[in-house]
């Protein structure tokens, strides 16, 4: 399951995601969701950016974090993510295990199926 | 063999037990398990180990200002530390400290003492903390 945003993805954010995802179609075993605020998701829809993670099988959900809400199925145990609070808190909270990778890293991996990571981002 | 360090309380009280040290800065929220009082940030020295009636040295605390909601919570459990002791003025803690007081009518001091003094304090040791702010520590044998 890739998870991005928390505790809240921002407008730069979906129109970053938006060019990533547009065309493409997450894998059916991978879930992806983005946690945003009320007005976020109202200005990434008016501003068209949020059609394209719609059509990607994207979730959006609204005013609440993912470590402070539960709402993670029981059966996800191997996370992914480019949020490093959620990447460091995630393990002890939720008990699962933890991808860290970038904003692309995250959707490639949604569409392959399995993790997808660009090495070189963490290379000097 | 006993010493005797004078801490400055943020919140004063009495307390006593056994000493769960570490010099890495935690966060409760997201660090502090208020169920069972067990630190489960799992970058940290002390994850895994229960802080439930200890009294417990951190230099600080980190990260989110929801460590007070989630000291408070621990204290409504029965799982918060004895006491506290940190080595800069708390801020998070205190104010926990102070609500939970106020809700719960249980006080867990929080007293603070020099970073060299701070650098002494070992895991297993009895300290008992007084109410104007003395500590005294009686060293493991």
């Amino acid at each position: 399951m890739i998870v991005l945003g928390s505790p809240h993805f921002s407008f730069a954010e979906f129109e970053r995601l938006a060019p990533l995802v547009e065309g493409q179609r997450r894998h059916p075993d991978v879930e992806f969701l983005v946690t945003s605020s009320r007005a976020m998701r109202g200005l990434a829809k008016q501003r068209g950016v949020l059609q394209p993670l719609e059509n990607f099988g994207g979730r959006v959900t609204v005013d609440t974090c993912i470590l402070a809400t539960p709402m993670l199925p029981e059966s996800v145990k191997v996370l992914m993510t480019n949020s490093a609070k959620y990447a460091y808190y995630a393990p002890g909270m939720l008990d699962t295990q933890m991808v860290f990778g970038s904003l692309a890293d995250c959707v490639q991996s949604a569409v392959a199926g399995y993790v997808v990571r660009d090495e070189s981002l963490w290379k000097e | 063999m006993e010493r005797v360090i004078q801490a400055k309380p943020l919140v004063a009280g009495a307390a006593s037990g056994e000493a769960l040290i570490s010099s890495e800065p935690l966060s409760f929220w997201g660090g502090y398990d208020h169920r069972d009082g067990s630190i489960i940030d799992r970058r940290h020295p002390l994850n895994g180990k229960v802080a439930a009636g200890k009294i417990l040295g951190i230099p600080f605390t980190r990260g989110s200002s929801t460590t007070t909601a989630v000291l408070v919570e621990s204290v409504k459990a029965n799982t918060a530390p004895a006491a506290i002791i940190c080595n800069r003025i708390e801020a998070f803690l205190s104010l926990a400290a102070i609500v939970a007081d106020e809700l719960y009518g249980q006080r867990i001091p929080i007293v603070v003492i020099e970073p060299e003094e701070f650098d002494t304090l070992k895991t297993g040791q009895r300290i008992a903390i007084c109410g104007d702010g003395s500590i005294l520590i009686e060293e493991a044998q």
